[in-house]
């Protein structure tokens, strides 16, 4: 900025104090994570912080059980479903919402995002109770169906953002160069819809791969990658756990910064 | 693009039409015939229900009285992509993930046509709009300029055989929007589709027009080529919104074809016309001539002395507004070549118009 430009209410004074508020940020929100990550490259027998010497050890521990890597693949399979279905639903809801008024419509919006407010374990104990009496406890189909209700509100609140900076001239520009309705929503709406539709899928398929209070309440003997770490912490505290965690927490950063870059993208598109 | 490779423009007839949103009248019986190849502008100001008009013929909106004709057959039943009629949008409305040539290619991949010949019309498509270098671009790497002209080679490449411009201009600057209605001019020398335009920038209309269909409040109010428009208007709303005019008041002073310039405290006479009773006339600044000291007026012209109110300087034209004796105000202008020199504000003039460039006004 060139030194005369009013900066507004953020002058000089200001900028020194956000910069030192955005490191403090940044190291509360860090220092959890920056911890585990050395930790899982210790060479110790027990979770210890600074570790002693370094080593591949507990990765090697990892990949070597079979319980663990098990549980990883279901995780992985069941959070590529969730990922799908709440993205297709998602989006289907989202464009019909954008383009419907009813009476009501603030309600069922409001129905569709209370998962992202109720308290997880309230929501957890609840489906507990239906699959017992439905006798589902134990079915990957109702982890699955749970963990959809618990990702929906990504994709719909994505996708709506997206269509609201959507304009519908496209869509008629699109009508009189001669495609028909089905052609002109496959052709312009769906490709513009894209970047959103894939940071959706991202933001649900984590909302799926790390859930942990669900899976312990309906899944009964099978594990999933969460819950195998829980169960271990309450075993013995073994440095596998840091191992999960530093790969868990790589994936995620990259899955998420992936996510929210095509999000950024797709509206940046549409502001033009 | 050579005149063979192209269809001929159609013919485009309103049929009565009407159109209302719930209680409110956007479009009250509007019937109009436009032959094929013209260029035909309507033009209005806003809220006159130009767009309304457009989207009709679009297949956007549907009339609901009356019928549109294309080629003399009603579309009433036809689907925007089934009617093969090109449209340019004001805010060019290009497709923000396909490329300049996918863009352009759109309508012609709608039509299942082979990749060879897509290739080969979008380039000449590229090429009249003098684009063929930016095929690769995304619509967000060319200048505003640029992306309308694509949205037209987008709405011509299919030969369409009527073309819709909405207001293709009207987000442009003013620099780049006289240069466009260049382009359109040529454009429309090569392609011989029919092409309705909307504006509310008469300048624009008069310019690209071969008839401009002035409208007011979802009704025509006057049809005309440029030149019958801007110098016979046919009733006040016309003479008011194309250029700029004076409008003076006539009072009937008994004999027919006679009245007394209310403003001015004059006589006017003029051969009694049909239709409704003039209650004005308009006179345009040009024609408003400033006598110089001891100049004789010409025989017949009516006179009268004014004091300078404002003085707006163009360059080559000056615009002055002067005050008559009772207080209203009178436009006329001076070409610098003609003008002695500038006036100053409060300077007395006489000034003086021949009743022949007189134009009688009904109000309605
Ligand atoms: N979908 C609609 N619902 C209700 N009223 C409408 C609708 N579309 C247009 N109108 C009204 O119809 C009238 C004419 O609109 P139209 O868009 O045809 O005007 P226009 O001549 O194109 O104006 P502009 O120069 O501002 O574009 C306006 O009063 C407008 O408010
Ligand atoms: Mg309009």
């Amino acid at each position: 900025m060139h030194p005369s430009d009013d900066p507004g209410w953020a002058g000089k004074g200001w900028s020194m104090a956000f910069t030192a508020y955005f490191i403090l940020l940044l190291i509360y929100l860090l220092l959890p994570l920056l911890i585990v990550i050395p930790v899982s490259f210790g060479e110790d027998q027990w979770l210890q912080f600074p570790p002693t010497s370094l080593s591949l050890r507990w990765y090697r521990s990892y990949f070597s059980d079979p319980g663990f890597i098990a549980a990883t693949f279901t995780s992985f399979w069941i959070a590529c479903v969730v990922s799908a279905l709440a993205t297709v639903i998602g989006t289907v809801t989202a464009l019909g919402l954008s383009r419907t008024r009813f009476r009501g419509k603030s309600l069922l919006y409001g129905f569709i995002i209370a998962p992202m407010v109720i308290p997880i374990i309230i929501f957890a104990l609840a489906l507990f109770i239906l699959f017992n009496q439905l006798k589902m406890t134990g079915s990957v189909a109702g982890l699955i169906l749970a963990h959809v209700v618990l990702a929906l509100p990504f994709p719909v609140l994505i996708v709506s953002a997206a269509l609201e900076q959507f304009d519908t001239t496209l869509e008629r520009a699109g009508r009189i160069l001669g495609a028909t309705p089905l052609r002109v929503f496959l052709h312009i709406t769906l490709p513009y819809l894209a970047p959103a539709a894939l940071a959706s899928a991202i933001f649900s398929f984590f909302v799926s791969f790390d859930e942990l209070v669900i899976a312990l309440f309906i899944t009964g003997r099978w594990d999933t990658l969460p819950k195998r770490i829980w169960s271990d912490l309450r075993l013995e505290i073994d440095p596998t756990i840091a191992a999960v965690a530093a790969i868990l927490i790589a994936i995620t950063l990259i899955g998420i910064t992936a996510g929210e870059l095509l999000r950024r993208w797709a509206m940046a598109r549409a502001a033009n | 693009m050579r005149k063979a490779d192209i269809q001929t423009g159609a013919t485009v007839d309103f049929q009565a039409v009407g159109r209302s949103f719930g209680k409110l009248d956007v479009l009250k019986d509007f019937s109009l015939a436009i032959a094929a190849g013209e260029f035909l502008t309507l033009l209005g100001p806003s809220g006159s229900g130009k767009t309304t008009a457009l989207n009709m013929i679009a297949g956007f909106l549907q009339p609901t009285s009356g019928d549109i004709l294309i080629d003399g057959k009603s579309i009433a039943s036809l689907p925007p992509e089934r009617r093969n009629v090109g449209m340019v949008f004001q805010n060019y409305s290009l497709f923000p993930h396909m490329n300049v040539f996918d863009n352009v290619a759109f309508p012609l991949k709608m039509r299942r046509a082979s990749a060879q010949l897509i290739k080969e019309k979008v380039e000449k498509a590229l090429e009249l709009v003098h684009l063929a270098d930016y095929a690769a671009r995304m619509p967000t790497q060319i200048s505003g300029g640029q992306r309308q002209r694509v949205a037209f080679a987008r709405a011509i490449v299919f030969a369409p055989r009527v073309l819709l411009m909405d207001e293709p201009l009207g987000a442009l600057d003013l620099k780049l929007r006289e240069h466009m209605q260049l382009e359109i001019k040529r454009y429309r020398d090569e392609i011989g589709c029919t092409m309705i335009y909307v504006t509310h920038d008469q300048g624009e209309a008069l310019t690209l027009s071969d008839r401009i269909v002035v409208m007011n409040n979802g009704r025509i109010v006057q049809i005309g080529g440029p030149e019958e428009i801007y110098d016979r208007p046919a009733n006040r709303f016309s003479a008011e919104f194309i250029g700029e005019n004076n409008i003076l008041r006539l009072q009937p002073n008994g004999k027919a074809g006679h009245w007394v310039i209310e403003e001015l405290k004059q006589p006017f006479a003029s051969p009694a016309a049909a239709g409704p009773a003039p209650q004005a006339l308009s006179i345009r600044p040009e024609k408003i001539a400033r006598l110089k000291a001891g100049e004789a007026r010409g025989p017949g012209s009516i006179a009268f002395d004014a004091t300078i109110a404002e003085i707006l300087f163009f360059g080559d034209v000056i615009k002055y507004s002067a005050r008559l004796a009772d207080g209203a105000l009178i436009k006329f202008k001076e070409h610098r070549a003609a003008a002695t020199s500038v006036m100053r504000v409060d300077q007395s003039v006489t000034l003086a118009f021949a009743p022949g460039d007189a134009v009688l006004l009904a109000d309605e």
